[in-house]
């Protein structure tokens, strides 16, 4: 197998598929930066265009596009507190006040090697480790998946802030909406008051956009005065290379958060913006100072960034060796293989090895150009941005983000629907209601409760079964150490405090 | 986008602000006569504003009213925004409640369960603005909501003229107007900018919609 | 003749003249394929495979654009083909049995009369599988094991009221036994809990099937004759049991098309069939294809609604 790697390389060194990679990261990187656009849709939209195309010409946009997007959705999110992607919703924690403390420069060169680190990760795991992953996909069935949303779901603990209740609600809120549309164990449907197009649930761009763009939005053209955009819009570069060193005392959490995207990435339905927020989480736990987590701690955006980048090349593990797409872009990547006649399968490693390797040693160039354009790219270009006036800023991204929504599913309703969520976020922003929770429910309430009822489904309504395997054994012992831990170090270390004040 | 009309006022301002961006708030007068009389904000035209940003916790006014006169406790008992939040969960989620009653058990249980924990949530929420508010006795001041509801109004009546414009007039059209006008009226006066602005912006997102992409946005109505 | 009847009559011969002149240079502009499903998706990567074809065989230049209209499992993209107007520029995809089964689970703004049916095109029979570690691999075992423990045996599903439902339904009847569906919110997921063993056997396409036929133990194959996909896997027909049943994909357009525009559609649709090019194109992109057209296609929907309506009011899966 390893040969077969190496002969598909030349082909990738080709210039016409190595401008393709390029072509794609940049489009990605706009793409990514760009509120309500997302890589999906992005995808989505060059399947049609690459139909006439060469396979790795085609397969190199869509690498560079996914790995483009998933770091550019990082730009707005730090520069103005708008997430452009799903995933970069937990680089805002930590990227916004950096940007607000005038450190937003370094937040993006931090979110931009992190971001091509994780891309390199996870293109290694694809090329090396891809048939044993695959197996590791299979054995995470219903229960198991259950449990890993539930340790997901633990990181709500965090992110309630200051307020519990206010926490509580927005996340009793997230969950909620994680459950209109169809059941569909049971086919009925839950609040869509007729509408046809909720039948599917709420789609998390549409949320995203209304509760994390739409305020920020207004408040540029609410604030009455020319606020002090020198913090913001000063970016205060030094030459990345020159920065690098700084951060490489963040090597645990790179890997830490390169190993929970690859995971994530290979099972089935989880996707950029769940890897996020675990990988935040588990830093944030394993750090000397987590008080300090969301006022500004650049290891917050190294985490968020490493994890959704390790999750891309990954999700392709399972949809290449099992026609399993692991997110929702492999998904599409996958419809895009099959217009050329590639279909998901050992056969598809048989038949066609320069191909298939080819598009992994493009996920690794795709990931390690995003130092060199993203770098330059985002500092210079993204953050001329923000020196126009805010009212005409505002203006910019309220027609953006009606693009970035209609383009969803080509309707008015959509729109509507984020409309309503705008106003819902921007009466939470006021209120102090915090924000982190309501997406982490949206992105695991529904899910948890969806594979639990298979499994019980699959049990026969026996809830044992929830434990019967190893690998949910595994995950509930996972559980209840990294919940317990806490308290039980806290226990042991007053327990050696007491013989001294004694 | 009521309101905003070019009044003999604005005129002057215009001339005023010529050279650029205005830091006043576009001229109000013609929504002033038109808002209500007691609870809204007080428009500031004319006096910069002070604060370093419109903070939501000012410690001289409350949600009452914008004026720098001390309202009486009462009101701020009635009208805290975090018991106004508390009754709105509670009554939302309860009426949402209501309409479980078609699912069997197993598809409702969830639903349920988070409604009820939003019910219980919610009420907690106004007993301990209640009890604080008694406790604090009228020196606490609560969260001050709006700093400026009438512009905050004028906002949001843009964003549903121009949602409502896009979807019967078409996006290009619709946007094409919306971004100079709805920059200038927040502020950016600079006739050549906003034009400058336009152009680029819905040129460039007409070139990669239509040329590149061939993804629609809604159509415009010359088109139909 | 008076002034007003050679008028008259004048005008009605220009009207002919210009409307039939109209319909005989059909198609004159670009033509509407409305997809009901997200990009990259069975259907999505069909409509986008006959595309090029149609084009070629409508004539005139014409391109045929596809516009996805994904949601509720495609019903948002068949309401808006029924709603359109009959012209022969917007055309559309359509499943069964699915858009049938949503008139009775749920209330479609359309039924069998809203469409007029050009052809269909694909025909992806269902399989029963298990997993190669399973004990269970020939289908006398399956039953055996169904007919032991009432509910024993669970069934992967890639959704509730699909085609794979009402496979399991049929299924249900012809053995005599009880299985319990797990219906999974898209084949991706349901895939996985199959091939891991978290499930006893699963129903799918054989399209989905003969790439891994190292991973899966297949049992049968609904269809009459055995399949050119795969054509060692028996049918259930051979082993005993009177089992047909799959998924079926076409196309369709608003009901009461003029005439001329229909025969034009169908004719492109024959030729591109009879397309080896279209064969081998449908073939890589593991689309079994089988045709059958127009009023035989009417036929076909009626006898689907039919067999849904017989399965809703025995077990309703809602």
């Amino acid at each position: 197998m390893y040969e077969n790697l190496i002969n598909a390389l030349p082909a990738v060194l080709s210039l016409g598929n190595l401008l393709a990679v390029v072509i794609g990261v940049i489009a990605g990187i706009c793409v990514g930066a760009l509120p309500g656009l997302s890589a999906t849709m992005a995808i989505s939209v060059l399947i049609p265009f690459t139909f006439g195309m060469d396979p790795l010409v085609a397969l190199g946009m869509m690498a560079g596009i996914y790995n483009g997007a998933m770091y550019g959705g990082s730009i707005p999110a730090v520069l103005l507190r708008i997430p452009g992607t799903p995933a970069a919703v937990a680089t805002s924690f930590d990227g916004y006040p950096m940007a607000q403390q005038g450190r937003g420069g370094y937040a993006l060169q931090v979110a931009v090697v992190s971001s091509s680190l994780g891309g390199i990760a996870s293109a290694l795991v694809l090329m090396l480790l891809a048939p044993p992953l695959a197996k590791v996909t299979l054995l995470f069935g219903p229960s198991e998946i259950f449990w890993v949303a539930v340790f997901g779901m633990s990181a709500i603990v965090f992110l309630l802030g200051g307020d519990v209740i206010k926490g509580l609600i927005s996340a009793a809120f997230g969950v909620f909406i994680s459950l209109i549309g169809i059941d569909t164990i049971t086919g009925y449907d839950r609040y869509t008051f007729g509408h046809l197009e909720l039948l599917d649930g709420i789609n998390i761009v549409v949320l995203l956009v209304g509760l994390y763009a739409l305020p920020p939005a207004v408040a540029l053209l609410e604030e009455v005065r020319d606020l002090d955009t020198a913090n913001t819009g000063r970016l205060n570069t030094t030459s990345i290379w020159q920065a690098i060193p700084g951060m490489l005392k963040y090597w645990k959490t790179w890997i830490r958060s390169s190993v929970i995207g690859v995971f994530v990435g290979i099972l089935p339905g989880a996707g950029g913006s769940m890897a996020a927020f675990l990988s935040y989480n588990e830093a944030r736990r394993a750090s000397k100072n987590p008080q300090d987590w969301g006022k500004g701690e650049p290891e917050g955006v190294a985490a968020s960034e490493t994890s959704n980048n390790a999750d891309t090349a990954a999700a392709l593990i399972p949809a290449l060796t099992l026609g399993i797409p692991g997110t929702a872009v492999a998904a599409v990547m996958l419809g895009g293989l099959l217009i050329h006649g590639l279909q998901p399968g050992p056969m598809l490693f048989r038949d066609n090895p320069d191909i298939v390797f080819g598009f992994m040693w493009q996920f690794l160039f795709a990931a390690i150009l995003l130092i060199a354009l993203g770098g330059a790219l985002a500092t210079n270009s993204f953050a001329q941005v923000l020196r126009l006036p805010r009212p005409l800023l505002g203006a910019i991204i309220l027609a953006l983000i009606f693009i970035g929504v209609y383009s969803i599913n080509g309707r008015m309703f959509d729109v509507y629907l984020m409309m309503g969520f705008g106003l819902i976020g921007y009466f939470m922003d006021k209120l102090k209601f915090p924000l982190p929770p309501v997406v982490l429910g949206l992105i695991l309430g529904g899910f948890a409760e969806q594979n639990l009822r298979l499994a019980l489904r699959i049990g026969g309504g026996d809830w044992s079964i929830l434990a019967s395997s190893v690998a949910s054994k595994i995950i509930i012992a996972m559980i209840l150490i990294v919940v317990f831990m806490p308290l039980i170090s806290r226990g042991i270390r007053r327990l050696k405090a007491r013989p001294d004040a004694g | 986008m009521t309101g905003l009309l070019l009044t003999p006022e604005n005129r002057i301002a215009i001339k005023l602000a010529s050279a650029g961006w205005a830091p006043s708030p576009c001229p109000q007068t013609g929504k002033a006569m038109k808002s209500k009389p007691t609870n809204t904000m007080t428009d500031q035209p004319r006096i910069p504003d002070t604060q370093p940003s419109p903070s939501i916790e000012d410690a001289t006014s409350n949600p009452g009213s914008q004026t720098m006169s001390t309202a009486p406790a009462k009101r701020s008992r009635r009208f805290d925004p975090d018991l106004i939040a508390g009754t709105v969960v509670t009554l939302g989620a309860g009426a949402l409640l209501l309409r479980t009653s078609a699912m069997p058990p197993m598809t409702a249980l969830l639903p349920v369960t988070m409604l009820l924990v939003l019910m219980v949530l919610g009420a907690l929420l106004i007993i301990r603005c209640l009890v604080r508010l008694k406790r604090d006795n009228g020196v606490h001041e609560p969260l001050q909501v709006f700093t400026n509801i009438r512009r905050f109004l004028g906002i949001a009546a843009a964003i549903v003229v121009y949602v409502a414009c896009v979807a019967n007039l078409g996006f290009y059209t619709s946007t094409a107007v919306m971004i100079p006008i709805v920059a200038w009226c927040f502020g950016y006066r600079n006739v050549r900018g906003l034009l400058l602005a336009d152009v680029i912006f819905t040129g460039s997102i007409a070139i990669i919609f239509v040329l590149l992409m061939g993804q629609e946005l809604p159509t415009e109505f010359f088109l139909r | 003749m008076s002034f007003k009847s050679i008028a008259v009559s004048a005008a009605l011969i220009v009207t002919c003249a210009t409307t039939g002149s109209a319909m005989a240079d059909y198609p004159e502009k670009k033509v509407d394929m409305i997809v009901g499903f997200a990009a990259g998706g069975g259907t999505d990567v069909m409509a986008r495979t006959i595309s090029p074809y149609l084009e070629k065989y409508l004539g005139n230049g014409t391109s045929i654009v596809v516009k996805n209209m994904p949601g509720a499992s495609g019903q948002i993209g068949v309401t808006a083909v029924a709603d359109a107007d009959p012209d022969g520029y917007t055309i559309g995809t359509y499943n069964l049995p699915g858009t049938m089964a949503r008139t009775l689970d749920r209330n479609a703004d359309y039924s069998t009369e809203s469409f007029t049916y050009l052809a269909n095109v694909v025909n992806d029979p269902n399989v029963i599988v298990t997993p190669k570690s399973s004990d269970i691999a020939t289908m006398d075992q399956l039953v055996e094991a169904a007919q032991d423990q009432p509910g024993g045996v669970t069934v992967a599903m890639s959704s509730l009221g699909g085609d794979d439902h009402f496979f399991l339904q049929k299924l249900s009847e012809v053995t005599g036994a009880d299985y319990t569906p797990v219906p999974f919110s898209g084949s991706a997921p349901a895939r996985s809990a199959l091939m891991g063993g978290h499930v006893t056997m699963g129903i799918i396409n054989v399209s989905e099937v003969v790439n891994f036929r190292d991973e899966l133990n297949v049992l049968g194959i609904a269809s009459q004759e055995r399949s050119d996909m795969a054509d060692d896997i028996p049918t259930f027909k051979e082993q005993g049991y009177d089992l047909v049943n799959g998924a079926l994909r076409g196309f369709v357009a608003p009901a009461d098309l003029p005439e001329d525009v229909k025969s034009k559609l169908l004719s492109a649709f024959q030729k591109t069939y009879e397309d080896p090019d279209f064969q081998a194109a449908m073939r890589k992109s593991g689309n079994p294809t089988e045709l059958t057209l127009g009023d035989d296609f009417q036929a076909l929907n009626d006898e689907q609604l039919v067999l849904a309506k017989k399965i809703w009011e025995t077990t309703p899966w809602k």
